[in-house]
C-alpha cells in the first residue's frame, strides 16, 4: 500500500468533505443482528470503510473468582483491532490504546445495562475491529449495544455514539480516518436517547465553548439517527427469527389433520 | 389502554404503559410511574395477572440463564455432607454456550431422610434436574421426582460405570463393590446399561421366630450401604442385636 498522504483540504470549495458528505453527514451505516452463532448475542456494524464485529457472552460465571461483585454483575469488555484492520500492520499484543478503549466502552455502556439484577455474575462483550478507517470507538458502541439487545441482557435502552469533529475550521460529523488524522479534533459522543443523558464525551483537539455546544447538538442529532437505525435492525432481526417458526408449526397441523383423514376414508 | 398490544415488537426503551396499568415483569422496567421494554422482543400483555413481559416469539426468555423450571444436566464435581456441586452442560436437552455451576441441597433431593449426600451422589455423577431459581448463579437444583437423579455413575474404587440392581442400589459389574445413588427412572439407558436385579443384595429369608424382629441381612464385605436404613444405624442396632442373638442361634439349631 502506496504509504497516506495529507490532502490538500478537507473541506472544498463548494463546502464537502473529501469522501463527498456535507459536513452533517454520516457514512452509511448497515446494521445486522446475530451474525455469530456460539455467541449469546452479537451484532456488526459497517460504517463507511470501518467494519466492527461485536460478540456478547453471559450473563454467565465470573473467572476468576475473585472479580466477582457481589451486588451486581461485572462488565468486562475488550476491544481489539485485528492486525490487517490498518494500512500499517498493527502488532497483535495488545496495546495501551486497545485497554484505554475498551474501559472507554465499559463505561459508555455500563449506565444503560441493569447489571444489578446479575450479582456475581459477568458480561462480556468482546468486540473485533476488522477494518478501521476511523471512529472505530463509536462505532464499537453501536455494535456492542445491538449485541447487548440481542443476548437479552436487559438494559434501558439502545446506546448510539457517534464522533463530531472539526477540519478546516467547519464542524463535521461521523470522522473519516484522514479526517481524524488531519482535522483539529473530534469529540466522540454516546448518548442515551430515552433520557437524553450522555454516557461518553471526549475531546480530542482545541474547541471554543460555542464550537463545542454546536457539535455536541450536531452530535445529538446523529445518534438519535443512528437510533433509529439501531431499531430497525433489531426489528429485522426478530422478523427473520419469528416466521421461521410459525412455518413449521402450520406445515405439521396440516399434514396431521388433511392426509390422515383421508387415507382412514380409502382404507 | 397500553400503548402497545401482545404480540407487538418492541426495543428496548420502549414505551409499554404505565404502571397503573400492568406490572412490569421479565424484560420490562419501570422508572417514574412509566414501564418501559428493558430487552427486545414480543409483549405479552397477562389480564388476568396484569402482567406485562417482553419475551421471544415462542414464549421464552432470550437471556443465557436458567429461569424456574428448566431442566438441566450436569455432572456433580464436589459433593459435600449437605450439598452438591454441579457443573451444568445442558439446558432443556441443549447444549449452554457457557457451562456454569448448580448447587443441589440435602433438602431437595427426595422426601425421604437421608443422612448425608454423599450417600445419593457423588464426584463425576451425571445428573439431571430441575431449576428452582430464575436468573440466578450458582442456580439452585432439586432432584425430587422420579425423572430426576443420577443418570450415569461411576465405581468409585475402579471407575467402571455402575450397574442399577434394584431401586437405588447400584453395584460395579468388574469390582463388586456396592454403591447407593438417588436415581432417576432413565438411569443408564442413555449409556446403554442395563438394569441388574439379579444382582441386588441378596437378604436372608424371614425367620419368624420372634416377634417381628427377626429381620437379619448376612454379612457383605463390611460396605454400610448395601443394607437399607431401618431406624438409626450405630448405638440402639447394637444393642437390640445383643438381646436378639441368644434367639437366632436357638433357631439354627
Amino acid at each position: 500500500m502506496s504509504p497516506e498522504v495529507k490532502p490538500d483540504f478537507l473541506i472544498n470549495a463548494e463546502g464537502l468533505r473529501i469522501d463527498g458528505r456535507r459536513p452533517d453527514e454520516l457514512r452509511p451505516i448497515e446494521f445486522k443482528v446475530g451474525v455469530l452463532k456460539q455467541a449469546d448475542g452479537s451484532a456488526y456494524i459497517k460504517q463507511g470503510k470501518t467494519f466492527i464485529i461485536a460478540a456478547v457472552y453471559g450473563p454467565r460465571e465470573l473467572h476468576p473468582r475473585h472479580l466477582t461483585l457481589s451486588d451486581r454483575a461485572y462488565l468486562r469488555v475488550v476491544y481489539r483491532m485485528a492486525t490487517f484492520s490498518v494500512p500499517d500492520r498493527k502488532k497483535p499484543a495488545p496495546s495501551r490504546r486497545e485497554r484505554e478503549i475498551s474501559m472507554v466502552i465499559a463505561n459508555a455502556l455500563k449506565p444503560a445495562l441493569f447489571l444489578e439484577d446479575f450479582p456475581k455474575a459477568v458480561v462480556d462483550i468482546f468486540i473485533q475491529v476488522i477494518q478501521a478507517d476511523g471512529g472505530t470507538r463509536c462505532a464499537a458502541i453501536n455494535a456492542a449495544s445491538l449485541a447487548l439487545a440481542d443476548a437479552g441482557v436487559p438494559m434501558k435502552c439502545l446506546v448510539p455514539a457517534v464522533a463530531v469533529g472539526k477540519a478546516d475550521g467547519t464542524l463535521i460529523v461521523d470522522l473519516g480516518d484522514q479526517e481524524d488524522k488531519y482535522g483539529e479534533g473530534d469529540v466522540p459522543m454516546a448518548i442515551m436517547p430515552l433520557t437524553d443523558e450522555i454516557t461518553l464525551l471526549q475531546q480530542d483537539g482545541s474547541f471554543t465553548r460555542e464550537e463545542l455546544l454546536e457539535a455536541m447538538q450536531m452530535g445529538i442529532q446523529a445518534c438519535k439517527y443512528i437510533h433509529e437505525l439501531q431499531k430497525d435492525a433489531l426489528m429485522k432481526a426478530y422478523a427473520t427469527k419469528a416466521p421461521s417458526e410459525d412455518d413449521d408449526f402450520d406445515d405439521d397441523m396440516e399434514t396431521d389433520l388433511g392426509e390422515a383423514e383421508i387415507i382412514g376414508e380409502e382404507d | 389502554m397500553a400503548d402497545v398490544k401482545s404480540g407487538d415488537i418492541v426495543v428496548p426503551g420502549d414505551q409499554l404503559c404505565v404502571i397503573e396499568e400492568l406490572m412490569p415483569s421479565y424484560g420490562t422496567y419501570e422508572n417514574d410511574g412509566v414501564v418501559y421494554a428493558a430487552t427486545f422482543g414480543e409483549c405479552k400483555i397477562d389480564m388476568k395477572e396484569r402482567v406485562i413481559r417482553v419475551v421471544n416469539p415462542d414464549g421464552s426468555m432470550q437471556i443465557a440463564l436458567p429461569v424456574k423450571g428448566d431442566i438441566m444436566m450436569g455432572q456433580v464435581t464436589n459433593a459435600y455432607d449437605q450439598r452438591v456441586e454441579v457443573s451444568i452442560v445442558k439446558r432443556n436437552g441443549e447444549d449452554i454456550l457457557n457451562p456454569f455451576i448448580g448447587e443441589v441441597h440435602i433438602s431437595n433431593v427426595t422426601r425421604r431422610f437421608i443422612k448425608s449426600m454423599l450417600d445419593v451422589m457423588q464426584p463425576g455423577d451425571i445428573i439431571r434436574a430441575v431449576a428452582l431459581n430464575t436468573h440466578e448463579i450458582p442456580v439452585q437444583l432439586s432432584v425430587v421426582g422420579p425423572e430426576f437423579g443420577v443418570v450415569f455413575a461411576k465405581c468409585r474404587k475402579c471407575g467402571d460405570p455402575l450397574i442399577l440392581t434394584t431401586h437405588n442400589n447400584m453395584i460395579c459389574p468388574r469390582c463388586e463393590n456396592r454403591e447407593t445413588r438417588e436415581v432417576a427412572s432413565d438411569y443408564g439407558v442413555m449409556f446403554g446399561l442395563e438394569v441388574r436385579p439379579d444382582l441386588a443384595p441378596r437378604r436372608r429369608h424371614y425367620r419368624r421366630t420372634g416377634g417381628g424382629n427377626s429381620r437379619s441381612y448376612p454379612p457383605r464385605g463390611g460396605r454400610r450401604n448395601d443394607r437399607p436404613r431401618y431406624g438409626s444405624q450405630g448405638r440402639s442396632d447394637s444393642r437390640r442385636g445383643g438381646r436378639r442373638s441368644p434367639r437366632h442361634d436357638r433357631g439354627r439349631r
